[in-house]
């Protein structure tokens, strides 16, 4: 019995000896591999880009580079373990999932500061603004992906539907001059949505939102030497938004079953809405136009303008515990300077997963096992390789609406919302609770008073102070 | 009085056969979008009939099979390897704590009571399992953690300790030691306790999806639930990133409405097979610990 118990110590020995041996068997001289963990689908063909993206690497940075694609959808799960536990993991995207502020106050993320003085090529190809966003109580943790930041909301319709019911796209300058039209698709095209709820509010409110920044339960009103806070629920342009979709609602202009839509994205691909309302890119529409198999054109209802959330949704950071911040920043900058670089990543082997057309635009390779095809993972889009669709000047174009687009003065103020959680969290459950009235289905005078009174119950205005107290903060470390 | 009763009968029965149609349409819908056509579907509805009979979702999917055939033999091995292991891990953990004449027995139990109460959250499981365990992209990961549920522990505890002591005994003198005594006598005598709990841990790993998200990394070794999460988790993303106002989502990648429902379909699809086999067991199962031990 006793021999047993040694033999089976013995062996338990050797496996956990044996396996430390081959974690940290690596010769001396070889290159550092660093470890990047990205969202997405894992890349069949990974290997034959990271061979030739490797060669380079080393030899201009002396690194090498391991991709780790995890599913978006669980993105933000699986690096919040990785940076608890000890994985000391090199480069990781932070943004929209894997949120950057969170990552920062976990500790997840190493201070760049001190190494971007060392990378003054990096410092310069991203914008001031865009640095300044990044900023958390003074300091950078990531470096933002250069991309189309500007927002301005546009309504867009299918051409051959604007055609029909003779609309000039020339002429619509506000959501209100749509009204004849959705009026039209009502009465004429009975299987389909005259228009989507989502964004609706955006461009009731074009106007109103083109002032006012950070719209969460508090609205912001930049006004000459400061900013006047109030709550969103509690402003007149609120209760005439929810008014007007009322209106919309009632004029059968809105879907009759909105309140209980969670996932409209097949309406919306196989064009069942006549009239929708979002962003536009520059190329944006060809692409659109591409997906949708219809031509569809756009309105512009609103100028371009660009909140400090916006160069914040996506960004590569370094791991707090990477023993290699250095290379890890040389290849970041490496990334967002050499297009070359850039476009082995985001983009493949040329004559392998793309290939080049007369015109210097690319075409994807049908299943090359390498196709990313989300050029703001990866590093500054405006180097990336342009797609058949596209204009040539896309990027001239994308770049100079950045810069033109209105900024916010809230640019480097970053709200920490755990003082107020539970009031943010209440006030949330309250909304929801009136989701369906909030979407039209109820007049607002029979609900309204109710709904704002348990707002003010669930805290609304204890987030407006909050949000006010901590701006003053800011602008006072700023000036 | 007789005419009262059948009256009840009916009502009963009224009863019962809506209850029965409210389980049972949803299921009858998955499968008829599943077999319609997309186009149909978003311009006049679900029906219960399959709208413009089409078979392009199963294509769609059948494409390209090797992640779905995969995913089933990954399922099909944990789940059953997991669950046999599991039950007879539990069964002999419980055989030992029904005896009577076992020393430490409340230290043990307790021991054994104190998982129910106490965890180690999902930070420290998760460093545990993939750093020290090691089990990271395993299939072993799939097993090996939450072998042994207490729960059922307790529940097979209770029903071993119901089985008449004196069959024990009688097989002690004839000279069967405490390992024929549980094989040979305890177990065949438990059948039905044994397929329910077999049951309920079966179904159990069939529908976990989470151990995948966490611990795996490669496409072959993903489960099959975990392959339907994943697609509703990509959905949940670009809605949350559509009210975010972000310039990099777009739905065209998202899959269409009858996609999402054959993936449902040929994912539940064996479970509800093999459910009928166990329900003769189940019956008499889910009575097990009813009666106080």
């Amino acid at each position: 019995m006793k021999k047993a118990v040694l033999a089976i110590a013995v062996i338990l020995l050797a496996g956990l000896t044996g396996g430390c041996a081959q974690k940290t068997g690596v010769t001396g001289d070889a290159p550092p591999t660093l470890v990047w963990y990205l969202p997405g689908d894992k890349q069949a063909d990974v290997a034959t880009v990271l061979d030739a993206a490797n060669t380079m690497l080393e030899e201009r940075v002396g690194a090498r580079l391991d991709l780790q694609f995890i599913d978006s959808g669980s993105f933000t799960q699986r690096m919040q373990l990785n940076m608890a536990s000890s994985n000391a993991f090199d480069l990781c995207f932070t943004g929209y999932i894997n949120p950057y502020a969170q990552a920062v106050q976990r500790g997840g993320l190493a201070q760049l500061d001190p190494y971007l003085k060392d990378a003054p090529a990096l410092v310069d190809s991203v914008p001031d603004y865009a640095w300044e966003a990044a900023k958390v109580h003074g300091k950078i943790y990531a470096v933002p992906n250069v991309q189309f930041f500007a927002w301005g909301v546009h309504a867009y319709t299918f051409k051959d539907l604007a055609d029909k019911y003779g609309l000039d796209p020339a002429r619509i300058k506000t959501v209100y001059d749509l009204e004849p039209y959705l009026e039209q698709l009502k009465t004429n095209e009975p299987q389909m949505f005259p228009a989507r709820f989502e964004m609706l509010e955006d461009a009731l409110n074009a106007e109103v939102y083109k002032q006012l920044f950070s719209v969460g339960l508090v609205a912001l009103f930049p006004e000459d030497g400061g900013v006047d806070f109030r709550v969103k629920s509690q402003t007149d342009y609120y209760k005439k938004t929810i008014a007007d979709i009322r209106k919309w609602y009632e004029k059968g202009w809105l879907r009759p079953d909105i309140a209980s839509v969670t996932d409209d994205s097949q309406d919306l691909n196989m064009g069942k809405y006549g009239v929708w309302f979002h962003n536009l890119k520059p190329s944006g529409l060809s692409s659109d136009s591409e997906k949708y198999g219809r031509e569809v054109i756009a309105m512009q209802l609103q100028e371009y303008k660009l909140e400090s959330t916006t160069p914040l949704s996506t960004m590569i950071g370094v791991g707090n515990k990477s023993k290699n911040p250095v290379l890890a920043v040389k290849t970041i900058e490496l990334l967002n300077t050499d297009p070359a670089f850039y476009n082995l990543i985001a983009k493949g082997v040329e004559g392998k997963h793309y290939t080049t057309l007369d015109n210097g635009h690319i075409r994807y390779t049908e299943d090359s096992g390498y196709a990313p095809k989300a050029d703001w993972k990866f590093g500054n889009q405006f180097n990336a390789l342009l797609l058949e669709d596209m204009e040539d000047d896309v990027w001239e174009v994308s770049q100079r609406i950045n810069d033109e687009a209105r900024k916010t003065p809230l640019i480097g103020f970053s709200f920490d919302i755990t003082p107020v959680q539970s009031e943010i969290s209440q006030c949330q459950s309250v909304i929801s609770e009136y989701k369906s009235a909030l979407s039209g289905s109820i007049a607002p005078s029979e609900y309204y008073a109710a709904f704002e009174s348990k707002m003010k119950e669930a805290g609304v205005e204890t987030v407006r102070d909050e949000v006010e107290r901590q701006y003053k903060e800011w602008a006072e470390g700023v000036n | 009085m007789k005419k009262t009763e059948a009256f009840r009968q009916s009502v009963f029965a009224a009863v019962f056969a809506v209850i029965c149609l409210a389980v049972l349409f949803p299921l009858i819908l998955v499968v008829s979008v599943s077999l319609s056509n997309e186009t149909e579907i978003v311009f006049r509805g679900y029906g219960i009939l399959p709208r413009g009979f089409d078979l392009s979702a199963y294509q769609y999917i059948f494409k390209k099979p090797m992640a779905v055939l995969n995913a089933y033999k990954v399922t099909a091995t944990f789940a059953v390897v997991g669950t046999a292991m599991s039950v007879l891990l539990t069964s002999m953990l419980s055989y030992t704590l029904s005896k009577r004449n076992l020393r430490r027995k409340n230290a043990i139990s307790f021991y054994v009571y104190f998982t129910m109460l106490f965890s180690g959250g999902l930070v420290p499981t998760y460093i545990l399992v993939s750093q020290y365990l090691g089990l990271e992209d395993s299939i072993w990961v799939y097993i090996l953690p939450c072998m042994i549920n207490p729960w059922y522990v307790f529940m097979m505890r209770t029903f071993f300790q119901g089985i008449p002591y004196e069959v024990a005994e009688a097989a002690l003198v004839d000279g069967a030691n405490e390992y024929k005594i549980y094989w040979n006598i305890y177990m065949p005598l438990s059948k039905p306790m044994l397929a329910t709990i077999a049951l309920f841990l079966f179904l159990a790993r069939w529908n976990d999806w989470y151990t995948a998200m966490l611990y795996i990394n490669r496409d072959e070794l993903v489960s099959l639930q975990y392959l339907l999460q994943r697609i509703m988790d990509n959905i949940a993303l670009l809605q949350n990133s559509e009210n975010m106002r972000l310039n990099i989502m777009d739905y065209k990648d998202v899959p269409s409405e009858t996609v999402r429902m054959a993936m449902a379909v040929i994912v539940a699809g064996p479970a509800l097979v093999i459910f009928p086999f166990f329900q003769k067991y189940f019956v008499k199962g889910v009575t097990v610990g009813a009666v106080k031990g």
